[in-house]
């Protein structure tokens, strides 16, 4: 690991090796530490794939202080795995709900249904939370299904579409636009202002998706 | 329900106060003031605390009318201010009758202005906070920019009956008529995150030629165009953006995020501008010529402490004024 300044009140931690499920479950239990430590002087913990920042402010804790309390830089990744809750989201995977399963399908020279059980066969670690509200990022997926994104990005990607984009996977929680090919759509709010904390997933959280039926995808409150 | 009724929204008007802090690891951006402080003087002014949610308002068109009596104050860019047809001072704690029409004119300079309430305006809080962020489509009314027809509710204050229905006129502020495209916007940054890793030629390119602020400028980042910057680096892990970060996509064009940014970013970030810099460069209009300048955290510390200790000073004048002038 090694430590940089992100501006004046900010310290970004950042891991040299691979993103793991290891490096989040570490990261995952320093920010837990440190925000006990300093319920008043952090404020704001950001995870990334191999980043922790920690954003402070200046007039409770100091920069000192923090890096102190971090400690040795080469001890924070373990081997820890992370022990988030298991969410299981249910997916209605089809050609209407998931517009690119034919071309990653062909792509990886499996058949539709193939794709479709080599995605919701694994479980996947929630590696980051951002971009948007909700959104989560979920690795690694099979290299089977390792595409790039789409040349032009669509401009609109409907609430709730699957996608799949390199080794990463997540759901789309409000319509956005979007470069992630797309293979279903989750009927399920993914985030939610009435509900504390408003996102559905949280980092380190463990998920797998549930093939289900156009019947189940409308009667569970999906929206065509 | 009484308060300010949208006429004319203008360019662009939104709600905001100082952002919605303690979110950013939920995915959720801050938003709030571009120019806090303009929006803090605002709220000193008449009285109210720092945490008052006021109008922010973009350069310029937007009319409201009031339908009870009020009082407010305009601070920022050195915009016109008009309370039926007549001229008043901006920078100035101001009674306005019911039924009145505040029209925010044109100004020469500055891109942010921030109309205050006694009281503050009372849209429901999001998560504390009661700022606009159109894209996520929450804060303010109905998460959306002022529009047309619009009531905006403000505190329920007994009606200042001691208060003498005076209103101050006054000359515009001075000295800010000139506009600032001749002078180069120096934009000092404390370098970190991704700038280890770029190339010493990246690193002086960065810092050795002028940019200019592209018109796509708006509260998610400020876009600086010249000559193109190659990190050489690619494919990036997502990690968390910083106010004030410049970002360089793949075109070498650098972003300074802003308020409204998204809270994770897979391009190479190079540095934090220091935070009187980062709302000089939000204040500054399109064309408008820029330099950036890598400055050490111990220098950053001294320029930002004199800073603050200078908006401090400046904001308690405000407070005792604001306290005693209506």
């Amino acid at each position: 690991m090694h430590w940089s300044y992100a501006g004046l009140t900010g310290i970004r931690l950042s891991y040299d090796g691979a993103p793991s499920s290891s490096v989040t479950a570490s990261l995952l239990d320093l920010r837990d530490r440190l925000t006990k430590q300093y319920p008043k002087g952090l404020t704001d913990c950001v995870l990334g794939y191999r980043t922790l920042t920690l954003f402070f402010n200046p007039t409770e804790l100091s920069r000192e202080a923090l890096l102190a309390a971090i400690g040795d830089l080469d001890n924070i990744v373990g081997s820890q795995q992370c022990a988030g809750r298991a969410v299981e989201l249910p997916v209605w995977y089809a050609e209407e709900s998931g517009q690119d399963l034919a071309v990653v399908a062909e792509h990886s020279g499996l058949s539709v249904q193939a794709v479709i059980e080599l995605h919701s066969g694994n479980q996947y670690t929630a590696f980051a939370t951002g971009f948007s509200p909700g959104f989560c990022y979920l690795g690694n997926i099979s290299e089977q299904l390792d595409m790039p994104r789409l040349q032009t990005p669509r401009r609109a990607v409907p609430a709730g579409s699957v996608a799949i984009a390199d080794r990463q996977t997540a759901v789309y929680p409000a319509v956005s636009p979007g470069g992630w090919h797309l293979l279903g759509r989750c009927p399920l709010p993914l985030f939610d202002l009435e509900q504390s904390p408003p996102g559905l997933i949280a980092v380190g959280d463990q998920v797998s998706f549930k093939p289900i039926t156009r019947d189940e995808f409308l009667s569970l409150g999906g929206t065509l | 329900m009484n308060g300010l009724s949208v006429i004319n929204p203008g360019l662009l008007a939104t709600v905001q106060d100082l952002g919605r802090l303690g979110y950013l690891g939920h995915g959720i951006t801050t938003g709030g003031a571009v120019d806090a402080f303009s929006l803090r003087c605002a709220n000193r002014l008449l009285g109210n605390t720092d945490d008052h949610a006021g109008i922010e308002i973009v350069l310029a068109g937007l009319t409201l009318k009031t339908t009870c009596d009020l009082q407010v104050s305009l601070c920022g860019a050195p915009v016109t201010l008009h309370i039926n047809d007549e001229q008043q001072p901006i920078d100035q704690p101001l009674y306005v009758e019911a039924n009145s029409t505040i029209t925010i004119g044109r100004t020469l300079t500055g891109s942010y202005s921030y109309l205050a309430v006694k009281g503050g305006i009372t849209t429901p809080a999001v998560l504390g906070s009661r700022s606009t962020v159109i894209r996520e489509g929450f804060g303010g009314l109905n998460g959306q920019a002022l529009q047309p027809g619009d009531l905006l509710p403000v505190a329920d204050l007994p009606a200042p009956q001691d208060v003498p229905k005076r209103r101050p006129r006054g000359e515009r502020r001075q000295g800010d008529e000139t506009p600032l495209h001749t002078d180069i916007l120096h934009l000092r940054f404390i370098p970190g995150m991704h700038y280890d890793e770029v190339t010493e030629s990246c690193r002086e390119t960065l810092c050795e030629k002028t940019f200019s602020i592209s018109g796509a400028a708006n509260r998610m980042a400020i876009p600086l165009s010249g000559n193109p910057i190659d990190t050489g680096l690619t494919k990036l892990w997502s990690e968390a953006t910083c106010l004030g970060s410049i970002q360089v996509p793949p075109d070498g064009q650098p972003l300074v995020l802003l308020n409204d940014r998204q809270t994770m970013g897979g391009y190479p970030q190079l540095g934090v501008i220091i935070p009187p810099d980062r709302v000089r460069l939000g204040q500054a209009r399109a064309g408008q010529m820029v330099k950036l300048e890598a400055i050490s955290p111990t220098t950053a510390e001294q320029i930002v402490w004199l800073h603050d200790h200078y908006e401090e000073t400046h904001l308690k004048a405000l407070t005792s004024l604001g306290n005693t002038a209506l």
